[in-house]
């Protein structure tokens, strides 16, 4: 029966390996041979006890890179931690960035948080690493919002393009009732004869939260006209708080107006527009198309098919 | 007959366009979209702006609270002036020759030893100096005249406008077999007119020709309607247009109500009469329709009925004067700097639902206490004034008859002046069959009612204009 090796020899072939690896000017082999040095003389006795613990298939303390005779090792995150305590510290920092450029963002930023923490002198080689990677960082999250962005948008042609289509249908069918009754007229019969139709009588559209914008949007007349309402009132109070110079009021009214769906600011103070009677309000007599100044905006409600529909003209002055 | 037919109802603020889209289609007003009244009504206010090279003339929203300065004028009321009747010679347009008609200069030349007849040939001089001015064989023209004059070449420029911006509304309706520009027209015009002087009566003619010039066609029969047959129609029909047999189905029409019963067995039945009261902003108007025996036979539905009316200046901007006048000075002054839509909102909010309106600058106006109590007294006042006024007009019209009661405009959605309303016109034993109105509920009258939308309430005189009752080859 073979004996088996002694695990303080052993220990001691793997930290040596480890840190000549870790010390050495150009790449190693862990056996065999090939066209770089090796780190171990066989495969037998404690050097095979030592390979298999570097090799660990858990927690590997080296990586294979290239085959055959090319083939070299680097040493792994649990590799550097385990040859840590030998290193000189003017090598710690290049050995960091090396072992910290494989890694992926997040295990980077910990492992370099974990190496300076321990080896300050290691801070300016792995500096330029980490800028590099929080300009990674940016660019990911700056791609991620505008994939998100671009995917809220499509989701919201498509629950607009829902929306239009059924109102086109409703539309059609309309159309195409009041051509029957006509038609129906025409051949002699009387379309007050014929029952009424209730075209809007359709099921609820399957609520998914992200239908949620498009049910924001007042369809019906009643919704409509409660909105204008509701609007054509605060407006009245956001107008009040301007004449009374209650400049935090005006800020939170105006924030609660302007972000109603459909909701639109006339003109903002000190910019100069064109007089048009729809828009803007002057106590002096103004032409159309002459120059004046906004001195209060206003607010118009975008409706559909184009139609707007002016709650507060614009305060003007020439 | 036309297949199709327009009404333009005329306003002094506001114009409302009827559209009736085939025989039996309901009307509909243009551009209502079911959301508030200011859709549909589009303002009759024009501006006239003189300040540049040439006059250039703006109407609706752009019109709408526009100011008047050097070179921009403001015509906000000009439909009057169509139909004034001016005089031959009206000594009040030129103030030297009023002057000289005064009783003060009259009493100051007997001081002075003038004499009567010398005044007379002072009086002849300025005549004749007058008539020099305007040239020789020139009629001279009076103030009256000229603003007759004047408002029938604004009229059609303003009804070349309200035909495009029509014509575009109806470009989002369906089109079927429908040519929306060869639609006939009638127009509605005010009661004094009612019967034969409707078409011969010089405003008439005025607004009649401004239409044609102005593009659009008139209706081949009946061009115009007088403003409380047309809006008694809109009120009683609903809208809604219905033929039989290739016949005007009345009866379907007016949801054999009353005046069908009535029309039908005039005999055996007490005349029909439709009292129509509108209190408006500025003025309540009442009108009295009496069917006339074989009135539903006529071939003229304008002569269906005999029309009378009455218009008294009481209306409910009367009523902000009164409240104004008992708030406190710093209310009243925050109040009468509002905008016209904020004081709709807070006639709605104080007069109507009876709660306080609150301002974030100046607290609550009306709230519970002495200041709630002065204002309820002066609805109440108002109230009775309105009451007082229906009252003495009803009195001239007796008390029998098949009677309906019509009530429009803004004021009787004010819960105090249509109790007063509907008293008044219940005294003296008066009976009525059924009651319209907005915002009115049996348990106000004890009788069947008729509560009427607001499209119906403000639109009634466009959407009844365009009915199919005023067809007379159907009759």
């Amino acid at each position: 029966m073979a004996k088996k090796p002694d695990p303080t020899a052993v220990d001691a072939l793997v930290t040596n390996a480890l840190l000549t690896l870790a010390t050495a000017d150009g790449p190693r082999r862990l056996v065999g041979r090939g066209d770089h040095p090796v780190l171990f003389a066989g495969k037998t006795g404690a050097n095979k006890e030592a390979l298999d613990r570097i090799q660990d298939a858990a927690v590997p303390l080296v990586a294979v890179e290239g085959k055959a005779k090319a083939e070299s090792v680097r040493l792994t995150e649990a590799g550097f931690t385990r040859v840590l305590p030998h290193l000189p510290d003017e090598r710690v920092g290049p050995l960091a960035k090396q072992v910290a450029a494989v890694l992926a963002t997040a295990a980077r930023l910990a492992f370099i948080r974990g190496v300076v923490s321990r080896t300050r002198a290691a801070a300016p080689e792995l500096l330029p690493l980490v800028q590099e990677t929080e300009a990674a960082l940016e660019g990911e999250n700056t791609a991620r919002l505008a994939a998100t962005v671009a995917r809220r948008e499509r989701d919201r042609a498509e629950e607009a393009a829902i929306v239009e289509i059924l109102a086109a249908l409703r539309r059609i069918g309309v159309s195409r009732l009041a051509a029957l009754r006509q038609e129906y007229d025409i051949e002699g019969g009387s379309a007050a004869d014929l029952p009424t139709i209730a075209l809007h009588t359709r099921e609820p559209l399957p609520q998914k939260p992200d239908m949620q914008a498009a049910l924001l949007t007042p369809d019906t007349p009643e919704e409509k006209g409660f909105r204008r309402e509701v609007i054509r009132r605060l407006a009245a109070q956001w107008r009040e708080a301007i004449d009374a110079k209650r400049d935090d009021a005006v800020a939170f009214m105006e924030a609660g107006i302007g972000n109603v769906r459909g909701v639109r600011q006339i003109g903002t103070p000190g910019e100069t527009a064109r007089f048009d009677g729809e828009f803007y309000d002057a106590d002096e007599g103004v032409s159309t198309g002459t120059p004046v100044r906004v001195v209060r905006p206003g607010w118009v409600i975008d409706e559909d098919d184009d139609r707007q529909h002016v709650i507060l003209k614009a305060k003007v002055a020439r | 007959m036309a297949e199709q037919t327009f009404c333009i109802d005329f306003g002094s603020g506001f114009t409302k366009v009827g559209l009736r889209r085939h025989p039996t289609a309901t009307t509909v007003l243009v551009n209502d979209h079911g959301i508030d009244t200011t859709d549909f009504c589009y303002h009759s206010v024009v501006v006239i702006d003189r300040s540049g090279p040439k006059p250039v003339v703006e109407y609706g929203k752009k019109a709408a609270g526009r100011a008047p300065a050097n070179g921009i004028e403001i015509h906000a009321n000009w439909k009057q002036w169509l139909f004034l009747t001016p005089s031959g010679d009206e000594p009040g347009a030129n103030s030297v020759e009023a002057f000289l008609r005064t009783d003060e200069l009259a009493k100051l030349a007997a001081r002075h030893g003038v004499t009567a007849t010398q005044i007379g040939h002072l009086r002849q001089l300025v005549s004749s100096a007058r008539e020099l001015l305007a040239g020789a064989g020139v009629q001279p023209v009076t103030r009256d005249a000229q603003r007759q004059q004047f408002a029938a070449s604004l009229a059609v420029y303003y009804f070349t406008w309200l035909r495009q911006e029509v014509l575009k509304e109806c470009e989002r309706l369906p089109h079927a077999g429908v040519k929306y520009a060869d639609i006939p027209t009638r127009v509605s015009v005010p009661a004094f007119a009612h019967g034969s002087n409707v078409t011969t009566h010089p405003g008439c003619k005025f607004l009649t020709t401004a239409l044609v010039k102005a593009g659009w066609s008139l209706h081949p029969e009946n061009p115009v309607v007088s403003e409380p047959v047309a809006n008694t129609v809109g009120v009683l029909t609903n809208g809604l247009n219905a033929t039989k047999k290739n016949k005007v189905d009345l009866g379907s029409m007016f949801n054999k109500g009353p005046v069908i019963t009535v029309g039908a067995n005039a005999k055996y039945y007490a005349p029909y009469r439709a009292i129509v009261v509108d209190v408006g902003g500025y003025t309540t108007d009442f009108a009295v329709l009496t069917l006339r025996q074989d009135g539903l036979l006529d071939a003229d539905p304008e002569r269906a009925f005999d029309a009378q009316q009455h218009s008294v200046p009481l209306g409910v901007s009367d009523l902000d004067k009164r409240v104004l006048s008992v708030l406190p000075p710093e209310k009243a002054a925050w109040l009468s700097k509002r905008s016209a839509d904020e004081l709709d909102g807070f006639r709605v909010t104080l007069y109507t639902e009876g709660k306080p309106v609150r301002s974030g600058v100046i607290g609550t106006v009306g709230a519970p206490g002495t200041e709630g109590d002065a204002v309820r007294d002066q609805l109440s006042q108002f109230a009775a004034a309105v009451g007082a006024e229906v009252r003495q007009f009803l009195t001239a019209i007796g008390t029998g008859g098949t009677n309906e009661l019509v009530l429009t405009g803004g004021g009787v959605s004010i819960p105090a002046v249509r109790d007063a309303i509907l008293t008044a016109a219940a005294a003296d034993g008066r009976e009525f069959v059924k009651i319209h109105g907005p915002d009115i509920q049996k348990k106000h009258t004890g009788k069947p009612v008729h509560k009427l939308d607001s499209r119906i309430a403000r639109g009634g005189g466009a959407i009844g204009g365009s009915s199919l009752f005023f067809e007379p080859a159907l009759a």
